[in-house]
């Protein structure tokens, strides 16, 4: 009987990404993830679910990220000591290659965790904020669609900008 | 896992970015960079172009301006009296009032009789004086996108009737998303009995719709509207002048239930050799009065702790000058006010306690000096007038 007790305590899911690692996460982690909460509230959650989208690599860090938010919240520290923590850790956490930032980005949308889709995206900001319009295009694997003509005249639309 | 695996290089996504993703990060980006970003391709063109973007761009900047002073500028309209080309004059609005840049207005303005009326999220709201002839120019103006929107007026008023005042208030309405204006014309038609010679016609101006309506059944009591309106809590206020009583008054003007009221100033001896501004201090509706004694100036600051309750008036603060005769010309979000003295120009920080010469020429009213932020709107408006 204590055994059963003690699962309900301690209930736990496991997360499959798309290459087909297994995470084991707690509940107050895998809460975190807007579409696993939900699934719970609606009695849907089953303790196996498959991430279609994420990699592993990038799952590891989701479950790191919300592993520490969850910890800071829940932990005993007073409110603006919890924030302070959780700013360095968000920043320290943001320090990693631009490629990764993006598809961490994509993961938090996908997964529905807001706090790190806003992260994510401030950070995004802030790398794209100085950068020339042939760094963001590789950036983001866009290609110039512009005849020489229509580039020359969205410039200039809005000549003050490049100056 | 070890942090420096995450140093490693990967190479770029091979596919292409989410669409909806993409617009929350360039979303989040300041107005220059976003501009910028139009000649990436066709498909950021529109997007950033879209009246979706523009709106959620601008509901960003309010979220992140909170505590981000970067984007935060005084307005300085300098007007053509030396020859120099009229422009708008960007200022730092947090700590050292200098120059960041400059914007030509544009040319065929009526550039001598030009009044700012306000400024809200990147709009600046421009009025010509012959809005008080027959014929009304009213401008929405976004200096930095070089946008400017003529805004044209139905009804003229009746020739029979003497004008009193014509006021125009400017405010964003951030449940709709739209910009606002109120026009207010005050008659005296003579031919009528004393008790109903006053006549007030009231509309409002909505950017979306691009459209004014009247409001019915406004009755103004005998006043005078002077200034620029200031908005607080939804509402926007005016001092009013009770022209036959000789006293101040403030009328209030609620955005979202579209009614009139009228508000008591605090109790204050000197009201009648002060002009009595209204400021925003600190999100409260404030009252800022400078009197002169012949000897000192005393600079007062009332502030209504709750909107709307004549008793929550407070005397914040009580500051005695040894100097001329004090004009406020402006209120700044970082609770310090610009204001002149015969020649110069200064700000004063309350909390402080301390006035500095911020070297800018004497501007005697509050009409060529506003608060002002960035945005992107009528990004995706055609500009209605020639540029220089």
């Amino acid at each position: 009987m204590s055994s059963s007790t003690e699962l309900t305590e301690k209930k736990v899911f496991l997360l499959k990404s798309l290459d087909g690692v297994i995470f084991e996460v707690e509940e107050s982690v895998a809460v975190q993830l807007e579409v696993i909460r939900e699934l719970i509230e609606g009695d849907c959650a089953r303790p196996f679910i498959s991430l279609y989208n994420v990699t592993s690599e990038i799952l590891a860090l989701v479950i790191e990220y919300c592993k520490h938010h969850a910890e800071t919240c829940s932990g005993g520290t007073s409110a603006t000591i919890a924030d302070e923590d959780l700013k360095t850790f968000d920043n320290e956490f943001m320090n990693v290659d631009e490629n990764i930032l993006l598809e961490l980005c994509s993961a938090a949308d996908y997964l529905d965790i807001k706090s790190l889709f806003e992260l994510t995206c401030r950070t995004l900001a802030s790398l794209i904020k100085d950068r020339t319009i042939i760094e963001v295009r590789k950036m983001f694997n866009v290609e110039n669609d512009f005849s020489v003509v229509e580039e020359k005249a969205v410039r200039k639309e809005f000549a003050w900008a490049f100056k | 896992m070890p942090r420096n695996s995450r140093k490693r290089k990967t190479k770029a996504p091979d596919k292409h970015f989410p669409e909806g993703i993409l617009f929350d990060i360039v979303s989040r980006l300041p107005v220059k960079s976003v501009v910028r970003c139009t000649t990436v391709s066709k498909s950021w063109y529109a997007l950033i172009k879209s009246r979706d973007f523009i709106a959620t761009h601008v509901k960003q900047s309010i979220a992140s301006n909170i505590n981000d002073d970067s984007s935060h500028y005084i307005l300085d309209l300098l007007l053509d009296e030396h020859g120099d080309k009229p422009c708008v004059v960007l200022r730092d609005n947090v700590v050292s009032f200098d120059p960041v840049y400059s914007v030509d207005l544009p040319m065929d303005f009526e550039l001598r009789k030009c009044k700012m009326v306000g400024s809200c999220n990147g709009l600046v709201c421009l009025t010509g004086t012959s809005c008080f002839a027959d014929g009304c120019l009213i401008y929405l103006w976004n200096p930095l996108l070089r946008r400017i929107k003529r805004i044209s007026c139905t009804s003229s008023c009746c020739n029979r009737l003497y004008r009193k005042f014509t006021n125009v208030g400017f405010w964003y309405d951030n449940e709709k998303n739209d910009y606002k204006l109120i026009m207010i014309r005050h008659y005296i038609n003579k031919g009528l009995p004393q008790n109903d010679k006053e006549q007030s016609q009231v509309e409002l101006y909505s950017l979306y719709t691009a459209s004014w309506r009247k409001i019915d059944d406004v009755k103004m009591p005998g006043i005078l509207l002077d200034g620029a309106a200031v908005f607080v809590d939804g509402s926007l206020n005016w001092i009013a002048y009770h022209s036959l009583e000789r006293t101040y008054s403030i009328l209030s003007f609620d955005t979202r239930l579209e009614v009139f009221r009228e508000m008591k100033l605090p109790n204050y001896d000197h009201y009648n050799s002060v002009i009595p501004y209204l400021v925003v201090y600190k999100g409260c509706l404030a009252l800022f009065v400078a009197h002169c004694t012949g000897e000192e100036d005393v600079l007062s600051l009332w502030v209504m702790k709750e909107f709307g309750l004549a008793e929550s008036w407070l005397e914040e603060y009580h500051v005695v000058f040894e100097v001329d005769c004090i004009f406020s010309v402006g209120f700044t979000k970082n609770s310090v006010i610009i204001y002149a003295t015969y020649d110069e120009m200064f700000v004063y920080d309350f909390e402080k306690k301390q006035s500095r010469d911020i070297g800018l020429g004497f501007r005697c009213d509050a009409d060529s000096l506003v608060e002002y932020t960035e945005s992107l709107v009528l990004l995706d408006e055609k500009n209605e007038l020639q540029e220089n």
